[in-house]
């Protein structure tokens, strides 16, 4: 899949550039899409019944975990090789799962945690725990660090 | 959740992770927690798209499909006719299959090599005959502040070695994990290592030898006196040599890329010993072959006391220095039984076009090359999913596969194959 772009976004809008959103073109609102300046509803086109299924991917490949806009991480599957070095060396993570602490992977049951790696590709479950999503933020970049891919990149 | 399988074992690699857990669905396997990408394909599309399901015969030039009991009936024939017939690769099966193995080589007076041998099995034998130790994963883990990385790159070969066992896990006395460990890289190019290592030695090919005498130099109170060894100035040398000295515990994991030729190894040797002499612990890991290349010499030392390999036409047996290579090039094979490797994929081509001439039986459950150009192809389950065995991971630790799910329909293993063709011979 790699690093989510605008042009994928683009491709399941309305396409018309109607402007209703404010927004010169769909390929402007898909931008902002993107960036999280706008949110998806904004295209009333998009909630007639005819693009529903178009509403519910873009939904989908929007859906961020949370606090993904605040940490600024991305983490591109194609890149990803399942090293498990995200899971391991994140603090956070090590500290609501022994067995990350010590190299292992995670129960299947722990939801707090924020990395797994499932069919050989890391996934962000949440970030809720996340040192640069939860007070005091600082600005961790540990995960980024250790990739040894670089399919983790912190964009801020 | 579907029914889950813990601490499933995967065979993707001689690290031989033995935290995995398999999500099953109506028979099926749905989802795969913690296997990195390099094992992932035994879970997936190995298990369908190359999958082998019927023994083949090649009939008039054509690949056909036999029955099983066909299959092993025209094996033990051409055994039987053949002069000179040789059991050859074994890394990537169970112990159990190599044990049969070695009894059928014994029973048909055959010669058995291991795919292997040129890499892991020279090494283990050397290191072994010294004494130098290889340490436990978990050893590792809970005590190594200081791993060399020589030659190798574990980011792409054991994908979960830094994450599991090396650079990143806390242990008893790492518990600040990477923060107590220092790790050094020496290769001929930039890898994926870099980004862990506090010096980075790149140096010239060809030029390992060099760079590990400066070293034993400096470690036994000699001075160097040129500038640059090795493309890589005196000063990082020293300061390498240093960390070296001041370490509690060191690992020197080396691969491919340090070449195992006699003088490269005797260097490695006289390394290890001069580390050890001065009293500084260091461990060495090698990082080749397949997740069971280490049974073999272990298997073929309990059974016959020889380490790499065995020519059972003399007795007792002998070993030969590249035995496959040599037997090959003298025209002294007459029929080639595979099990548990692809020799078509990974030896040179030069040795490739000596198979040419020569009837091949390969035991395997995808399909390869080798299968490609093979007489006689035997399917067989995958091993650690669909059937059980040990394998010995690369510290000698005897790891227990799991079957988690029923192989196809009269597929049977490695072990149950060779089995039949020791009994109905
Ligand atoms: S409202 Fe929707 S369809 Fe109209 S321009 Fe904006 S994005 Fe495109
Ligand atoms: S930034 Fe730090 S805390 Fe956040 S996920 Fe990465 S390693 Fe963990
Ligand atoms: S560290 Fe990078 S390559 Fe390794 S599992 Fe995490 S995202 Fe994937
Ligand atoms: S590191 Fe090796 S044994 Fe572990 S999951 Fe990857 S391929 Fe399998």
């Amino acid at each position: 899949m790699g690093r989510l772009n605008a042009f994928q976004i683009y491709k399941l809008l309305p396409k018309t550039n109607c402007k209703e959103c404010g927004e010169s073109t769909c390929m402007a609102f898909a931008t902002k899409l993107l960036n999280q300046e706008r949110k998806l509803d904004e295209c009333p086109i998009l909630l007639e019944s005819k693009y529903q299924a178009n509403y519910e991917q873009l939904k989908e490949l929007l859906a961020p975990a949370e606090g993904a806009l605040e940490t600024g991480i991305t983490l591109d599957e194609d890149l990803c090789t399942g090293c498990g070095n995200c899971v391991v060396a994140c603090p956070p993570n090590a500290r609501v799962c022994d067995a990350c602490k010590g190299g292992s992977g995670p129960d299947p049951s722990n939801d707090k945690i924020i990395f797994r790696v499932l069919d050989s590709k890391a996934k962000i479950v949440n970030l809720k725990i996340c040192r640069r999503y939860e007070p005091p933020i600082t600005n961790c970049r540990i995960c980024e660090m250790y990739c040894p891919t670089r399919a983790i990149e912190i964009l801020r | 959740m579907g029914d889950l399988q813990s601490n499933v074992v995967c065979t993707g690699c001689s690290l031989l992770c033995d935290d995995i857990v398999v999500e099953l669905e109506n028979g099926k396997i749905k989802t795969t927690h913690h296997v990195c990408a390099r094992g992932y394909g035994r879970y997936y599309q190995i298990a369908f798209k190359y999958r082998l399901l019927s023994p083949l015969k090649r009939i008039n030039g054509k690949q056909q499909e036999i029955s099983y009991e066909d299959a092993i009936q025209e094996t033990i024939d051409l055994l039987k006719k053949a002069k000179n017939p040789f059991f050859y690769g074994w890394a990537s099966t169970t112990s159990e299959a190599q044990q049969k193995g070695i009894q059928l080589a014994q029973k048909f007076k055959a010669g058995i090599d291991c795919a292997t041998n040129s890499t892991t099995g020279i090494v283990l034998q050397q290191l072994n005959a010294k004494n130098i130790q290889i340490p436990q994963l978990e050893d590792i883990k809970d005590n190594a502040d200081l791993l060399l990385f020589w030659g190798c790159n574990p980011t792409a070969s054991h994908i979960r070695l830094l994450s599991k066992f090396a650079l990143l896990p806390r242990g008893a006395n790492t518990d600040r994990g990477i923060e107590d460990r220092v790790a050094i890289s020496v290769d001929i190019r930039k890898t994926d290592m870099t980004k862990f290592s506090e010096e980075i030695l790149q140096i010239e090919p060809g030029e390992d030898k060099a760079l590990l005498e400066a070293l034993i130099q400096i470690i036994q109170g000699k001075s160097l006196t040129e500038d640059i060894i090795a493309n890589i100035p005196r000063k990082t040398i020293y300061n390498v040599a240093n960390i070296i000295k001041e370490a509690n515990f060191g690992v020197l994991f080396f691969g491919n890329g340090y070449a195992k030729t006699q003088e490269n190894m005797d260097t490695l040797l006289r390394f290890f010993e001069t580390v050890n002499q001065k009293g500084i612990k260091i461990g060495a890991v090698p990082l080749d072959g397949g997740y069971n290349a280490v049974g073999f010499n272990l298997n073929l030392k309990k059974h016959v006391n020889l380490e790499l390999n065995a020519d059972f036409q003399s007795s007792p047996p002998t070993q030969t220095p590249n035995f496959l290579i040599e037997s090959l090039k003298q025209d002294k094979i007459d029929l080639l039984v595979v099990v548990g490797a692809d020799p078509i994929s990974n030896l040179p081509f030069h040795v490739c076009k000596l198979f040419a001439k020569i009837p091949i039986i390969c035991i395997d459950y995808q399909q390869t090359p080798t299968t490609k150009v093979s007489h006689i192809v035997i399917p067989t389950t995958i091993p650690g999913v669909e059937s059980a065995g040990t394998a010995y991971r690369l510290d000698y630790k005897p790891i227990t596969l799991k079957k988690i799910l029923e192989p196809p329909e009269g597929i049977y293993s490695d072990e149950e194959i060779l089995n039949a063709l020791l009994e109905q011979s």
